[in-house]
């Protein structure tokens, strides 16, 4: 089991974002979370990113408790995310903004920084290669040396995704990963997900709302309403359950 | 007369900005607010003095005894706040620096107290000052294109998601923190043996601000900017030599302006190098033409 | 023991004075989220003005006080609206507000020291033709600090009864917790945040009053009194009307007592180290619940 997540429990000042969820997450399996807005989706991936502690349960990654681990410890344990409103860093170039992924890792002081030696020569050329290699797998090599935020909106949430498997990642979270794309956009994106799943074979855990997505790219469904485990199962299983209808009903169509 | 203003700019000048480079690391690299930098330059400076005016060492070893203490209390400065809210790192510098100054006004017997401390060994020559400049510039070029520089940047965009890119951000924190210490300590030694004379009223708060207004004049994230308007701005000093207060205020004036007016600095995150100039005599290149389209249009 | 609870007095009414400007700061932080550096500055102007009225026109305290308030409130209006405004609508980036507030504050400064630097000026004596000293249980107080903590005590006081009572109060904190919800509420942002600088500046210059009365004006006190500010705000815990005036009393006693202990010269450092320890026991203040970062 690449993520096992059971009965993890979170509360911010008395409100119970997360009441009861457990879940799994097999390696090389693509996984959706799905539910009403505010049922605690995106909470339980922060969670699991380690930007807030939980209040109980346990969560476990290649069987080793990352609970209460520092954020940047469990990105290291190969956990990559994408965020939902794009977060990309301001004053870098879409190539560098890729390199920041590889750089925690990479092993050369500060000293050989300032004096520019060959031990940082050589890093820097494979960091840049390696960061090529990922933009050229989305489709984005020709902006490496633009601004992030000049490009159209579609093109940076590629950009977050180079970024996210760049350090080749057991597992990529995906945080509502189609959302401000047009239908067209949507279905290359289904694609390239389903061709670096392939190609990186990464376990990907996703929130998403939009339907088609869910349906196409998804193994395996688990439902969250206020917090709770509302079911789980196959897309078709779960798509056709009448208590998921009613969880969704009058929040949006499932088409 | 220009050479005047040549010993005055290498003396002067070159100095000042090697001390606000540390300001640059910190605040225009990495998005900390140091409003206490100059307090660091006044440590590398009594180290130094201390050094050669007691023992007689010379500037090879006062050099790195100065940036080693520099380092040092940045590190003990650096460790408890590094982790706070960016804010923070504002009132503790600017806490040490008031601090500093009163040890160093009160231990009147080792430091002359507010009297000063005179009669401090030259060193430096002119040479000697551009060439400590040009390397500290291109060092901290170096770390700007490494991946301190690009963790440094990460972390002033948005902190929680340079954590989730796998950085250790109190650590780079911590790391470059010390490093911009020793560099404006660097500047302070090179200050009392340029002019063989050093007292605390020099390194307040009055100095720091002015660090954090060069940085920002010529772009927070551009270093060759920041250098260029470190240079620029001390020289026009020279120009109002005749009350420090109307420079000051003109400088607010100026900066108040460019804040409001054009907020990424005069530079904005563009560096002075060869690309920059590439580009630049691309669209130079490009004005026959232009003025030829132009004309042709005009004579239809 | 006399000795101690004479330098507990003296510290309460320190602290007074911080309690003034801090809560100033703490109301302008609460609801935009930034450490205006400017603030000290404004108090320094008003304070120079101030003085001139008594100088010109021989005004009593009093009347002193209720000018000085109006020109820091306007001041401090001027002061948004140069400096923060565009910044605010445009980018809202910690980073220039940040350089424009220091920036602001520096040249306030230096604008009074063009005019008034150099000679050292001070408030006349208010009290002439009182006994200055009263005293209570061996103590013996200063009339001018009785005053001063009586002021210190209405404006704060009255400070809770705008934020609590009034239609502008309720708007100043709802702002403080959201600010797209605010105008989402039909209310007039700008309005309310020019209200509050000009509140935050009165009691900006009523304590300037009390500043120059109590020492000799110089144009730094601008940013010696920022850095209190600061401070205060820091232990007391960024944007925290109760734990800004807890803290800015504490702060006033510390001080005190280091002075009596280590001297004035010293003091910087005991306040820096007290600083320094305080903030490793309580990185968030006393009031610690502010948050800087949303995922």
């Amino acid at each position: 089991m690449l993520l096992e997540i059971k009965h993890i429990q979170k509360s911010f000042g008395g409100v119970q974002a997360v009441k009861d969820v457990s879940l799994k997450v097999d390696k090389g399996q693509i996984v959706g979370i799905i539910g009403p807005n505010g049922a605690g989706k995106t909470t339980v991936l922060n969670l699991i990113s380690g930007i807030y502690p939980i209040d109980s349960g346990q969560i476990l990654m290649d069987g080793q408790s990352i609970s209460g681990m520092k954020q940047y410890k469990i990105t290291r344990l190969g956990i990559s995310r994408t965020f939902q409103n794009i977060r990309l860093f301001k004053g870098l170039t879409v190539l560098e903004n890729v390199m920041t992924a590889l750089d925690s890792t990479t092993r050369y002081n500060l000293f050989s920084a300032v004096l520019h030696l060959p031990s940082k020569h050589r890093a820097e050329k494979k960091n840049r290669a390696k960061a090529m290699e990922a933009l050229e797998l989305v489709g984005l090599s020709q902006y490496r040396d633009e601004s992030p935020f000049n490009l159209p909106y579609g093109l940076q949430r590629r950009v977050e995704l180079a970024r996210a498997i760049v350090n080749e990642p057991k597992l990529l979270m995906l945080d509502e990963p189609a959302a401000g794309l047009n239908p067209s956009e949507i279905d290359a994106f289904i694609a390239l997900v389903q061709k670096l799943r392939e190609i990186y074979g990464f376990g990907i855990l996703f929130i998403e709302h939009r339907m088609q997505v869910v349906n196409e790219l998804s193994e395996y469904i688990y439902v969250i309403n206020f917090g709770d485990l509302l079911t789980e199962g196959v897309p078709e299983q779960v798509v056709n359950d009448p208590e998921v209808i009613q969880a969704y009903l009058g929040e949006e169509d499932l088409t | 007369m220009f050479e005047y203003y040549v010993t005055y700019m290498i003396n002067n000048a070159f100095i000042i900005v090697i001390g606000m480079l540390g300001v640059y690391i910190i605040t225009g690299l990495t998005g900390m607010f140091s409003m206490g930098q100059a307090a660091f330059m006044a440590v590398g400076g009594y180290t130094a003095a201390m050094l050669a005016k007691n023992l007689g060492l010379s500037i090879w070893l006062t050099l790195p005894a100065s940036m080693i203490v520099g380092a040092f209390l940045g590190f003990l400065i650096g460790i408890p706040v590094i982790r706070l809210r960016r804010d923070y790192v504002a009132v503790v510098t600017l806490g040490f620096s008031q601090a500093l100054v009163a040890i160093l006004n009160n231990a009147a017997s080792i430091t002359g107290g507010a009297l000063g401390l005179s009669g401090i060994p030259r060193y430096t020559t002119k040479p000697m000052i551009v060439i400590i400049l040009i390397l500290v510039t291109a060092g901290i070029w170096q770390l700007k294109k490494s991946r301190f520089g690009r963790e440094c940047i990460a972390i002033k965009a948005d902190e929680l998601t340079a954590a989730s890119m796998g950085i250790d951000v109190a650590r780079t924190k911590l790391l470059v923190f010390i490093l911009a210490c020793a560099i404006s300590a660097l500047a302070g030694c090179l200050y009392v043996h340029t002019t063989s004379y050093l007292d605390s009223a020099s390194f307040g708060w009055d100095q720091s601000s002015m660090w954090i207004i060069m940085v920002y004049f010529g772009g927070v994230s551009s270093l060759t900017g920041s250098v260029f308007a470190g240079i620029f701005l001390t020289m026009i000093q020279e120009i109002f030599r005749f009350s420090a207060e109307w420079r000051t205020v003109i400088y607010c004036v100026i900066v108040l302006i460019i804040v409001n007016f054009r907020p990424q600095g005069l530079f904005g995150e563009t560096e002075l190098d060869m690309k920059t100039f590439r580009k630049i005599g691309r669209a130079i290149a490009a004005i026959p033409a232009k003025v030829r389209t132009h004309r042709k249009r005009e004579g239809k | 023991m006399t000795y101690y609870l004479q330098l507990l007095v003296n510290g309460i009414s320190t602290g007074a004075v911080y309690a003034i400007i801090a809560v100033g700061w703490a109301l302008i932080f609460s609801i935009l989220k930034f450490s205006n550096f400017a603030h000290g500055g404004t108090m320094v102007v008003a304070a120079y003005a101030g003085m001139l009225c008594t100088q010109i026109f021989g005004a009593n305290l009093w009347l002193t006080l209720i000018a000085s308030a109006l020109i820091g409130g306007a001041l401090n209006v001027l002061v948004e609206l140069v400096s923060f405004h565009r910044i605010r609508l445009k980018s809202n980036q910690l980073l220039l507000l940040f350089v424009s507030a220091i920036t602001m504050g520096l040249l306030l400064q230096n604008l009074v020291a063009i005019r008034f630097g150099g000679i050292f000026y001070s408030y006349p004596n208010f009290f002439e033709n009182m006994n200055r000293y009263i005293t209570i249980l061996g103590l013996s107080i200063d009339v001018a600090d009785i005053i001063m903590l009586a002021v210190a005590a209405v404006c704060i006081i009255a400070l809770v009864l705008i934020l609590k009572k009034t239609r502008l109060g309720v708007a100043v904190r709802a702002l403080s917790m959201d600010t797209r919800a605010t105008s989402l509420m039909g209310m007039n942002v700008n309005l309310i945040v020019l209200s509050t600088f000009f509140i935050a500046g009165a009691l900006a210059g009523i304590a300037g009053v009390f500043v120059g009365t109590r020492t000799v004006l110089s144009p730094t006190l601008g940013s010696t009194y920022t850095v209190k500010a600061f401070m205060v705000a820091v232990i007391g815990g960024l944007g925290s009307l109760n734990g800004s005036l807890f803290a800015a009393l504490m702060l006033g006693v510390v001080e005190t007592f280091l002075t009596s202990w280590i001297g004035s010269a010293l003091q910087p450092v005991g306040s820096f180290i007290f600083m320094m320890i305080f903030l490793l026991l309580f990185p968030n203040g006393l009031a610690g619940n502010f948050t800087s970062d949303k995922a």
